[in-house]
């Protein structure tokens, strides 16, 4: 598997604010909130950086324990794969760095998660169609 | 019948060509014009957003249905920028004619299918409505059909034309927004959240104190040249805790069809005693909770917070799926700042603290 990654798009949209990501998987109707460090981890990883390119320039920013800031990556990216906002980038598709501010001090990745939407995006079958071919309500539902 | 038995041969979802969804768009306004030459009916031009909407309808039924909730947007001009035609099936006798595809084994979510596998053409179905919504963006025409519009639930009179509503506004760089909006003479605040947060409750209190009223639930609102947020419904949904709260309003409910999810609503105006803005400057974006104290209150937030609490339930439940859609939400947000509401147990503080928020954001 390719540890360089890309954002799952058309399905996942994102916007940044200087403290936080808001991502929002509009497959799933799950959104989720990155915060401290996971913010600039998110920017890089979206570019196509390998998750020790990640690592490497954060401690090297933060002056944190190289080996702890790799661990939190290496577990961010799991929980992004996992809901689906980041996919493995194709070995034809080039990283595209950019200029990511990033912190002088080290706070854990947080990685919030919210499901209250998700009851919007249920889907229901289509039983039955009426003579001219558009869907109705199931005659046994009154 | 069944579904498997009306596939037949129709293409296949998602794959009919533009050009066949544009035929068929012809073919349901020759319909339309069909009918109304048989039967004549109202039309009616309104302005929403700088832009005109020509509402023509066959038949005199469903007109009440879809006009009532926007019946204070001002009158528009005689060239529209959408069309929308309707057509009532009980009344007229008349269907919708055959779609030219074949519809997947499950309605996707929203009820939002796009035949052409693109916007090119947007339908909603409601089977439990048997509600019918079709926009055609290249020629700015869109339909309305329902099997009789006396069935038709109590939130399609609130919300009508919801998500017609949604598609056009996106494509004219203004955002319809899930999220109740009241004002003042200095300018108004939209409210966010997702159900329950306290917005409509906000709103009604707001709205019963002599607050400018643009909407509960759902409104239109740009972020340039200036912020501005436009009313679309004037309707105002009830919960059972309202009924209780605001006996004059309860007294003023309707319900066209109750059942049991269903909320009563008002529709507020100069007959209800209240005030109806149709365009206010948009000053704040508010995040409206429950805080547990006595007197409302509220904090500046962060424009991050405001947009979690706005853009997943806008997106989310119009079904939008543009990417540009956040981006346009998060514009919005950075136009204007935040606040928290901290919603005190003293209805009677909510309004004179909306005010005040008012005073501070437009300052």
């Amino acid at each position: 598997m390719s540890s360089r990654h890309r954002v799952n798009a058309p399905d996942v949209t994102h916007e940044s604010f200087d403290t936080e990501v808001l991502v929002i998987n509009l497959r799933n109707g799950s959104y989720y909130s990155l915060r401290e460090s996971a913010v600039p981890m998110w920017h890089l990883l979206a570019q196509g950086l390998e998750v020790t390119e990640v690592a490497a320039k954060i401690a090297q920013a933060t002056s944190a324990s190289p080996e702890q800031v790799l661990a939190d990556v290496q577990s961010l990216v799991t929980d992004l794969t996992k809901q689906s906002l980041l996919v493995e980038r194709p070995a034809s598709e080039a990283p595209q760095p950019a200029e990511v501010a990033l912190p002088s001090a080290y706070a854990k990745p947080v990685f919030d998660l919210y499901t209250d939407m998700q009851q919007l995006l249920m889907i229901d079958p289509i039983h039955e169609v009426d003579v001219t071919g558009w869907p109705v309500k199931p005659p046994t539902q009154s | 019948m069944s579904v498997d038995s009306a596939r037949g041969s129709a293409v296949h979802a998602g794959e009919l060509s533009p050009e066949v969804a544009a035929r068929y768009v012809d073919d349901v306004a020759r319909s339309f014009e069909q009918l109304h030459a048989q039967l004549g009916g109202p039309s009616r031009c309104l302005a929403l957003g700088g832009h005109s909407l020509r509402f023509a309808f066959a038949g005199v039924k469903l007109e009440p249905a879809i006009l009532s909730a926007i019946a204070h947007l001002p009158v528009g001009s005689d060239a529209p920028s959408l069309t929308i035609m309707g057509w009532d099936g009980a009344e007229t006798q008349a269907a919708l004619p055959p779609p030219p595809w074949a519809w997947p084994e499950n309605l996707p979510p929203h009820g939002i299918f796009r035949p052409c596998g693109d916007d090119s053409l947007r339908v909603f179905v409601a089977p439990w409505s048997h509600l019918i919504l079709m926009y055609h963006a290249a020629t700015s025409r869109a339909f309305v059909w329902t099997r009789n519009a006396a069935e038709l639930p109590t939130y399609h009179h609130a919300s009508p034309l919801l998500q017609v509503f949604s598609w056009w506004t996106r494509e004219r760089d203004l955002n319809l927004v899930h999220g109740g909006c009241v004002g003042d003479e200095d300018g108004a605040v939209l409210l966010v959240g997702k159900g329950g947060s306290g917005k409509s409750t906000t709103c009604l209190l707001a709205a019963e104190a002599g607050l400018n009223y643009l909407a509960d639930d759902y409104c239109v609102a740009a972020s340039a040249p200036s912020p501005v947020v436009y009313s679309l419904y004037r309707s105002g949904k009830l919960h059972r805790g309202h009924l209780q709260r605001f006996p004059r309003l309860a007294s003023l409910a309707i319900d066209p069809n109750a059942d049991e999810f269903e909320k009563p609503m008002i529709f507020l105006g100069e007959a209800t005693g209240h005030r109806v803005a149709t365009q206010l400057p948009l000053r704040a974006i508010v995040v409206p909770r429950i805080s547990g104290l006595e007197t409302t209150s509220f904090e500046r937030t962060s424009p991050a917070e405001a947009l979690r609490a706005l853009a997943p339930s806008t997106l989310l439940q119009l079904g939008e799926r543009q990417s540009t859609a956040l981006q346009s939400l998060a514009d919005l947000v950075r136009a204007v700042p935040s606040y928290r509401l901290n919603l005190g147990s003293r209805f009677e503080t909510v309004a004179p603290g909306l005010r005040e928020l008012i005073g501070a954001a437009a300052r």
